[in-house]
This record gives structure tokens, C-alpha cells and sequence, in this order.
């Protein structure tokens, strides 16, 4: 399952909004991958969401393999539409 | 009052948490020592096990600290949080038993070369904020360090100490008992890290980024530290802490009486309202202007953002700081003042002058180097729609280098329409008034902008040609001196002629004792530090436009410092008995 999305918070995938992407992540027993430009990184990994450095506006595309991809997509993307709760 | 003078050692570092403490230093060796060590093949599943639980142990301990603290301070449960989840990592975690693994080398180096692996890949980064952010891995690889050196994490010590460290992690600053320790100084961190927002939101006096702080103390040394100022002196003479003493107690009492009186307005008893604001430096700071009872931010020093780094912020960096700024304090203004680089405020590689004082800075090297200062300006007009922002630019001192500053603004502003950026045209543009030159023009300067804001400091300075960092003078700068109060009172008549708004925002607006006398002189707006503004509301609160303006015509008429310090010494405890009552001198 793979969903494109585009960061929409103040202020990206950084501090708080990336620990609660990669604590939701975490919760599915999915392999979940976020992809910008041309790297891949691991959503379950803290170092590497951050080392992506999505300011707002960066397109992500999300991947999920596995028996609750489903889930896990709808989750994560709830997420980001929805700012991480921040507004 | 008596300047700081003589001490054996004064150490430099930043601003970390406000607040004043003196006493003994306690150096605290949180940084643990190993060594190389070749496994046989036989031990290695030991030595990942020994990894394994020196991570669980720390987690438990991370978590440990989470239950203990976040329940009513959930600022910092998501800072904890972020640590577990690093601690975690596969790039720490997974990384680190698969080094020890192909190796058959121990723990700690497998440890050390993970982290020194993150620590390339975050050194790559555009994004100054996230490449800061590795000082939280660091402290984070500290603690599983201590962990399998079997070192308690936590310090001991006895009395009411100083500590000093090369790094406090957030947790550690959390776990500090308020009962034993007075502060703490670090050689790491900046305004910004998490260690220094936990400091200040518990109210710890901090000083942090001291170079070398650790080679130049040792336990037992004595010390002051200035966490406002971010200075530390080690061995004081009784002069200077004499003179901290004094300073302490007021702070005190301030901080005691905060919370009755904050929230209450600023208005006199016949109905003139007075704008309080505050100045900060960093972003975090705006929440205890909040707290104080600040209406907005008169004065945000944006170049510390500019200091102590490599490159200068990117704009989409500073157009997130300064709308997150204004959007957390809308409808409140907050003003932002562009760079004030060079005089004592210079980078690294700043070239060398005679006199930087009367150097090429402030708004002079913002003209002269161009780049930075359209960056900025982009950034400040993009994140303009967030909120209510006044732009402010220092050291203004003739029309034309107003007229060039404007002429970029209509640039920038140009470019931002061809570029299809959304941002906000309508921005408050003011000047501070901190040069005499400009206060001798301030009739035509008014015609241009949309407010003034006095800058105390160095209008004192530069009128009275006196460097008041400089021992030997230092009792010659005078804010009460009559060209002083003439050249304020000046220049609000200038602005009230063509109807702008006359702030002030240097030292003297942070001082009880001047309140009266720039209310009169018909200041619309003081800025100030946080702590001081529910005193100045109370006093407002307490007076009448009428009896202010008759004080400073009477001030006004009187001939030296001399004779007028004298007429407020009898003046302020009659009028404010609370403040002043019998102790004032």
C-alpha cells in the first residue's frame, strides 16, 4: 500500500511532530518506509525521520507492507492531515 | 549603584535561564572513560547482552523520570519521549549490537562508532534546526555510556552547590533538586537546547555554551552566576558580591509576587494606558512574557540566531521561527528587530576594528553586506501573515540610510509578488532612536516610519561618550543626566507631532526607579524583561497621568543628575511607599 501526502504543519517533521509519527508507526507491526525525493527511510526510526529534514510542504510518499498496512496508512495519514494536532 | 569591578575569573558563555546564585562549585564527570577492547568470539553474545540491559536499564530510568515529571509539565514529556524513542533506534540500538557482532570489539566502541556514524549523516544536513538536534543523541549515548560503566547517573554531593559539567542532559536538569543545587554551568548547549528551556521553565539559574568551562573551574571554587547576563564569576571579590546580593533579593521578590499581580492591566487611575512588553532572544522565552503579563514583545533580538553557528539560518528556517513567534502571541504585536551584529556582538570571523562601537554595525552592516539582511527581511514579510508583526531597525542615524533600509523593503517586497510567495504587505515599520544624530532629526524621521523606539543603552553611550563596560568610566554613564531626559523627551514630541507611537526599550525601561519620570515624559510603550513587567503594571497602576507629567516638567527644569536623583529620592517614596517605602537611597 503506498499513499503521497505533503506535510502541512508549521513546522515539519521536527521535534514533537516526529515523535509522534514514528510512536504511531511503532504501534503497527507493518514495515513502513517514508520516501522524500529519493531517499527511503524507516517511519519506525526516530534518527532517520529526522535526518529527512520534511520542512512544511515537502510531498512524502508512505509505504506499508504488511497484515495492518491498511491501518497503518490511514493512521499516518491522519496524522499528517491533520497537522499533529497542532492547530 | 556600584558597578562589578574586580574577580579573579569572568567566564562568558549564553544566556541559559535567568536568575542569580552564588556559591560553591561541585564539577561533575559525567563523561565516562573506556577503552578499545578485543573480544573472543566466544564473549561476544555477552558483551551484546551487557549492551542490551545497560539500554533497558537506562529506558527504565527514562521512563523513571517521564512518570515522575510530566504529569503537570507536559512540555517536557514530549523532550523524555524523544529520547526513549533515540535511545531505541536501530541506528543506536541495532547498530551498536551489529558492530560488536562483526567486530568482536566492546560495547562502548561499537556505541561510539554508531554514534559518530549519526553524527556524519546529521552533519550533512541543510536543516540547521534537526542538525542541533544531535545534541540530544549525544546526551542520549552519554547515558548508556554512564549505564555500562555502572555509574550512578545522578551526582552526589552534599550543601547547596553550583554544578558544572561539559553537558546536562533535560533529565539531568529535571532531577536536579531544587534543595541542593543553586544552578549550573555547562560548556555545551545553546539559548535554545532543551537543557536550557527545561532550566528556565523550572526556574534553575543557568549559564551554558562556557568554553572550556571544565579546565577552568575545579569542586570547591567559589562563584556568581548570572544566568540572565550568561556570565560566571569564579572567585568574586566581596565588592562584587556585595553588588550581587543586592541584585538578588530584588529578583526574589519579584518572582514571589508574579503570579498575584500579573494578569492585571496597565492603565493609571485617570485612564492613560501605557503598553507593556517584553523583550526576548529566544523563541522560547515568549511564554514567560505570557506569564509576566506582557502585551506582546516590544523587542526580539533576532541575531541570536545569527551567533555561535557556522552559517547563517536559512529563510524557510527563520520564516517558521518568526511565525511561530507571532502566531502564539496573536493578537499581541510582537516586534522584531533586524540584526544587530558587530559592536559586542560579533561573529568568529568579524574583521577586526579600532572602535566597534563606532564600527561598521547594526543596521550599517545590514546596508553593507545586503544578503543577510534581504534574507531576513523576506523571511519577517512571508511570516508576517501569521500574526501582528512590527519590524524594528536598529541604529538608525540619518533619512538616507532610512531611505536605502526602505528601499530594500519595496525590493524584497517586489520580488515576493514575482515569486508568488503569499505574504503580508501591510507591516508597522519603526526605527530605534539610539544615536544623537537621529534624535536631533527625529521630526523628520517620524514622516517615514510608523513608530520610534528608544534604545537607552546605547543613546547614553554614544551621547555621553561613555563605555560603561569600561571600569575606569563607568561611573559617568548617567541615564538620569539632563541631555538624557531632554533628548527622550525630544523625541517623543517628534513622534506625537506626527501621530507614531514613542517606545522605549533599553535598561532604563526595566528600572522602578525611572518609571514615573518616562511615563510623564509621554513613553507609550516600555519593553523590558520579562520578570520586572507586573511590578512596572503595578505601578502604573498605582499613579495619574497628571501627577507624572507635572514630575518629569519638573524634572525637566532641574540642571544635573545630582539635583534630580535627589528630587526622585524624595519623590518615589512618597508617591510609590510599597516600592520605595523608607529603604530607598
Amino acid at each position: 500500500m503506498v499513499k503521497e501526502v505533503v506535510i502541512k504543519n508549521k513546522f515539519g517533521l521536527h521535534g514533537r511532530p516526529a515523535s509522534l509519527l514514528v510512536t504511531t508507526a511503532q504501534k503497527f507491526q507493518a514495515d513502513i518506509k517514508l520516501k522524500k525525493d529519493k531517499i527511503t527511510v524507516d517511519a519506525k526510526s526516530i534518527l532517520e525521520v529526522m535526518s529527512i529534514a520534511c520542512a512544511k510542504g515537502t510531498p512524502l510518499v508512505i509505504r506499508a507492507s504488511g497484515v495492518d498496512e491498511n491501518a497503518a496508512l490511514d493512521s499516518l495519514v491522519d496524522l499528517i492531515d491533520n497537522k499533529f494536532g497542532e492547530e | 549603584m556600584k558597578q562589578p569591578s574586580d574577580s579573579d575569573l569572568e567566564l562568558f558563555g549564553l544566556k541559559g535561564s535567568p536568575g542569580i546564585v552564588m556559591g560553591k562549585i561541585v564539577v561533575v564527570d559525567n563523561k565516562t572513560k573506556w577503552q578499545r577492547r578485543h573480544l573472543d568470539s566466544a564473549d561476544v553474545p555477552d558483551e551484546i547482552m551487557r549492551f542490551k540491559i545497560a539500554v533497558a536499564r537506562t529506558e527504565h530510568q527514562l521512563m523513571d523520570i517521564y512518570d515522575q515529571f510530566t504529569e503537570h509539565l507536559a512540555d517536557y514529556s514530549a523532550i523524555i519521549n524523544s529520547h526513549i524513542l533515540i535511545l531505541k533506534d536501530g541506528m543506536i540500538y541495532d547498530q551498536t549490537v551489529q558492530i560488536i557482532e562483526d567486530k568482536q570489539i566492546n560495547a562502548e566502541w561499537a556505541l561510539d562508532q554508531a554514534l559518530q556514524a549519526i553524527e556524519q549523516r546529521f552533519a550533512e544536513l541543510d536543516d540547521l534546526y534537526i542538525r542541533e538536534r544531535f545534541v540530544d543523541v549525544r546526551q542520549v549515548g552519554d547515558r548508556i555510556f554512564r549505564m555500562l560503566a555502572g555509574k550512578k547517573n545522578e551526582p552526589q554531593f552534599s550543601g547547596k552547590v553550583i554544578l558544572a559539567a561539559r553537558d546536562f542532559s533535560p533529565e539531568d536538569t529535571l532531577r536536579m533538586n531544587q534543595d541542593m543545587i543553586l544552578g549550573f554551568m555547562t560548556e555545551m548547549g545553546g539559548v535554545t537546547s532543551h537543557t536550557a528551556i527545561v532550566a528556565r521553565t523550572l526556574g534553575i539559574p543557568a549559564v551554558v555554551g562556557v568554553d572550556s568551562l571544565t579546565d577552568l573551574v575545579k569542586t570547591g571554587d567559589m562563584a556568581i552566576v548570572d544566568g540572565g547576563l550568561g556570565r560566571v564569576f569564579i572567585h568574586p571579590g566581596e565588592d562584587k558580591l556585595a553588588f550581587y546580593r543586592q541584585y538578588q533579593a530584588r529578583f526574589e521578590q519579584v518572582d514571589e509576587q508574579i503570579s498575584l499581580f500579573a494578569h492585571l492591566p496597565s492603565q493609571t487611575i485617570d485612564g492613560l494606558d501605557v503598553q507593556i512588553r517584553a523583550n526576548i532572544e529566544a523563541i522560547e522565552e515568549y511564554s514567560q512574557a505570557v506569564r509576566c503579563g506582557a502585551a506582546g514583545i516590544g523587542l526580539f533580538r533576532s541575531e541570536f540566531y545569527y551567533l555561535g553557528r557556522e552559517e547563517p539560518p536559512t529563510e524557510n528556517f527563520l520564516v517558521e521561527l518568526y511565525a511561530d513567534l507571532l502566531s502564539v502571541l496573536a493578537p499581541f504585536p510582537v516586534t522584531i528587530r533586524t540584526l544587530d551584529l558587530g559592536g559586542d556582538k560579533r561573529p568568529g570571523n568579524w574583521p577586526v576594528e579600532e572602535n566597534p562601537a563606532l564600527g561598521l554595525r547594526s543596521i550599517r552592516f545590514s546596508l553593507w553586506e545586503g544578503s543577510l539582511f534581504k534574507t531576513q527581511l523576506r523571511a519577517l514579510f512571508r511570516a508576517g501573515v501569521q500574526g501582528n508583526l512590527r519590524i524594528l531597525m536598529p541604529m538608525i542615524s540619518s533619512l538616507e540610510e532610512l531611505v536605502r533600509a526602505k528601499e530594500i523593503i519595496t525590493l524584497v517586497k517586489e520580488e515576493l509578488s514575482a515569486e508568488g510567495l503569499p505574504f503580508e504587505p501591510d507591516i508597522q515599520l519603526g526605527i530605534m532612536i539610539e544615536v544623537p544624530s537621529a534624535v536631533e532629526v527625529a521630526d523628520v524621521l517620524a514622516g517615514e516610519v510608523d513608530f520610534f523606539s528608544i534604545g537607552t543603552n546605547d543613546l547614553i553611550q554614544y551621547a555621553m561618550a561613555v563605555d560603561r563596560i569600561n571600569e575606569n568610566v563607568a561611573n559617568m554613564y548617567e541615564p538620569l543626566h539632563p541631555a538624557i531626559l531632554r533628548m527622550i523627551s525630544q523625541t517623543v514630541k517628534c513622534g506625537h507631532d506626527k501621530g507614531i507611537e514613542v517606545g522605549l526599550c533599553g535598561e532604563m525601561a526595566g528600572d522602578i526607579t525611572f518609571l514615573p519620570l518616562l511615563l510623564g515624559l509621554g513613553i507609550d510603550e516600555l519593553s523590558t524583561s520579562p520578570l520586572i513587567i507586573p511590578h512596572l503594571k503595578r505601578m502604573i497602576r498605582n499613579s495619574t497621568a497628571a501627577e507624572v507629567t507635572e514630575l518629569a516638567a519638573r524634572i525637566l527644569s532641574l540642571n544635573s543628575a545630582n539635583e534630580i536623583r535627589n528630587y526622585l529620592c524624595g519623590y518615589l517614596p512618597r508617591n510609590y511607599p510599597e516600592e520605595f517605602g523608607i529603604k530607598f537611597s
